[in-house]
């Protein structure tokens, strides 16, 4: 085999395995910090992207307010009601490609008196918008793809004087409904179209029932009213522009969520540790910088008589330097590649563990209600992330390079008569 | 054929001046076999390593004659007396100074891994100096598997892988019990034979005088220079 630079440094490596371990591990923990953080945070931001995606809106826009006294028709936690009359102009506004309203309600079952009938659960009925289907909390359908097959029965009317409900899998398995069965809420009867399977996962406003929005009115009686605006927006928008249309037209107190905001409601402390993470892996940074180049000037002192040999059988000061440096290389690529194994693998366990949940703004659910509250963001799921790995081995090659050009300076003041005399 | 003029080295040793050479004249012709002798501290290791161009005088001039022409170390870069070193000299230590973590055969070849042609002729070259000094069969040893004597061996091999015209040889038997030693003498005998230019430092007057010319040091000078009459060959002995 023919001895080379590579197989002259691995020797070298091996040979001093602690100190080269100590230098691996310290820039392989800076890797695994970066990879980690920035792995785990790309995953939350994809899983906090489900929810907006799914209703399909860049913007979701609330009003909230003190919760009103009980009713047997009411709106879901503190929310209050936006006008729908608003979505005409916004449908005609040019930064805008859709426009939809829901309105969400807690029915409360009464008894023949008209008071609570406190053996039955509520329902949460979510009204939706059928004029535009492409955003909003379901999108039913009729074929597999986007939210929500419509598995069994048809689609809901246009016609607003039918009173007409989806009911989703979870709620018609509860109450043993099929198709054509009569849900009640409230003091009237609606007639299920069809089965619904939105999933258990996070929805913007999702419900137990779901109506069309005039029915939905009609049960609140407070006119046309809608207490979540969705907006898809251009590319090309200004959603300052559009905020300030919004507060305009709706007042000043909205609450608008983008999905960035989302992620920062939500997900809150993951954010601040990313921040406070990102510090001390700066900082971490720093401080095994300075010591893989402290370690690397120790090792060139104690390879004195190597680096003396090295020159005396003729090596010139670039040669050496040209060995220091693929020691180093070697010794970060190691790093890099184990730091990126060891940051993939702490996010996998994050992951496996990781519990986030839609903010309780977005979808108020009673906590007695029959089915359980689609609350739960999907799964964080890890993606492989090629310009991690190239960023890990760049940041742990980089210190490793660093430190061997401290090492390399150091080796070449050593004149080999000098080394040789150390001997 | 290396011409020392009037060469001389001080160091500074704290606030102190160290003269280790003091305007050191000596003329050593191509194929010669010459013995610096002389007391610990008498510059003789310092002579060998102006020599070599392991080390620079800070006065006076080393001309050594090369194919393309005569040259004076002393105006050679650091690199340039680095590339003399490699192609024109080989240096042989007390301690052997082998890489540990290398073969044999890998410490013969050390001085050319950073050489980008003619690998396949040097490995070649290399397993012959092993056949030759006996070694073949513990090419892939590691040094400290080695006796001394064997580890000797294989640094007289790594000096001679560039084929160089002088051998300069630091108190190469200082380690090795009189038998062994008296095998590497042999060896430095049988190569200046073959027309190498040997120089050696010792402080032992007995294998001095197994050299042609003795150059006596003291306190960095040379004092005194004796031809010895030739001797009979020795008989091999096992290390």
């Amino acid at each position: 085999m023919k001895i080379n630079w590579i197989n002259l440094a691995w020797r070298e490596l091996s040979r001093r395995k602690t100190r080269a371990l100590l230098s691996i591990l310290g820039m392989g923990l800076c890797v695994t910090l970066l990879v980690s953080i920035l792995t785990i945070s790309r995953a939350v931001e994809r899983a906090f992207q489900g929810p907006m995606s799914q209703a399909g809106a860049d913007l979701v826009v609330q009003k909230h307010g003190p919760p009103c006294a009980w009713q047997p028709v009411k709106l879901a936690g503190s929310l209050s009601t936006l006008e729908t009359r608003v979505l005409a102009g916004l449908r005609q506004d040019r930064e805008v490609i859709a426009a939809s309203g829901s309105l969400q309600l807690w029915t409360f079952p009464v008894d023949e008196s008209g008071k609570a009938d406190q053996s039955r659960k509520p329902v949460v009925v979510t009204g939706i918008d059928l004029d535009d289907l492409r955003i909003g909390p379901v999108k039913p359908n009729k074929g597999k793809g986007t939210c929500c097959e419509v598995f069994e029965g048809g689609l809901l009317s246009r016609d607003t004087s039918k009173r007409e409900a989806l009911v989703t899998r979870e709620f018609a398995q509860i109450h043993l409904l099929k198709v054509g069965d009569a849900v009640r809420l409230w003091r009237h009867d609606f007639t299920v179209a069809g089965l619904i399977d939105p999933g258990k996962l996070a929805r913007i406003a999702g419900a137990e029932v779901y109506v069309s929005l005039p029915q939905a009115q009609e049960l609140y009686d407070h006119g046309p009213v809608m207490d979540t605006l969705y907006l898809k927006l251009r590319p090309e928008a200004d959603p300052r522009r559009i905020e300030s249309l919004l507060k305009e037209k709706l007042g000043a107190d909205l609450t608008i969520t983008t999905s960035s905001q989302l992620l920062m409601q939500a997900a809150g402390f993951e954010v601040l540790q990313k921040s406070v993470t990102q510090a001390f892996g700066l900082i971490t940074l720093v401080m095994v910088l300075l010591l893989v180049a402290k370690s690397s000037a120790a090792a060139v002192h104690e390879r004195t008589r190597e680096i003396g040999i090295l020159k005396a059988v003729g090596w010139t000061d670039g040669e050496v330097r040209r060995l220091l440096l693929t020691e180093h290389f070697l010794q970060g690529l190691i790093a890099g590649i184990g730091g990126f194994l060891l940051g993939t693998a702490a996010s996998w366990v994050y992951a496996q563990t990781a519990v986030l949940k839609l903010p309780e703004t977005l979808n108020k659910y009673p906590t007695c209600a029959d089915t359980t509250a689609p609350l739960a963001i999907a799964d964080v799921r890890l993606a492989f992330e090629p310009d991690l790995l190239l960023a890990g081995l760049a940041l742990s090659v980089v210190i490793s390079l660093a430190a061997a050009a401290v090492a390399a300076k150091k080796s070449s003041f050593l004149s080999p008569s000098e080394a040789l005399r150390q001997l | 054929m290396i011409r020392i003029e009037n060469i001389s080295k001080t160091y500074q040793k704290g606030t102190q001046t160290v003269s280790a050479l003091r305007e050191v004249s000596l003329d050593i012709p191509a194929g010669s076999f010459h013995a610096l002798v002389g007391r610990s501290g008498s510059g003789k290791s310092t002579l060998l390593q102006m020599i070599g161009g392991l080390d620079r005088p800070t006065g006076g001039r080393v001309w050594v004659e090369l194919p393309e022409g005569e040259k004076d170390l002393a105006t050679l870069s650091r690199d340039d007396l680095a590339l003399h070193r490699r192609r024109h000299v080989g240096f042989i230590f007390q301690a052997f100074h082998l890489l540990p973590t290398l073969t044999v055969l890998e410490n013969i070849l050390v001085p050319v891994v950073p050489e980008k042609y003619r690998w396949q002729e040097k490995h070649a070259f290399a397993l012959e100096l092993l056949r030759q000094f006996e070694l073949k069969e513990r090419a892939e040893h590691l040094p400290a598997e080695l006796s001394g004597g064997e580890q000797q061996r294989v640094a007289i091999a790594r000096a001679l892988i560039n084929n160089p015209d002088v051998l300069l040889a630091d108190e190469p038997t200082g380690e090795l019990d009189t038998q062994t030693a008296a095998v590497i003498v042999d060896l430095l005998k049988k190569l200046n034979s073959e027309g190498k230019t040997i120089v050696l430092a010792t402080h032992d007057f007995g294998l001095a005088r197994q050299a042609a010319t003795q150059v006596h040091l003291e306190d960095g000078k040379v004092v005194r220079m004796e031809e010895n009459p030739p001797a009979a060959p020795r008989r091999k002995e096992s290390t």
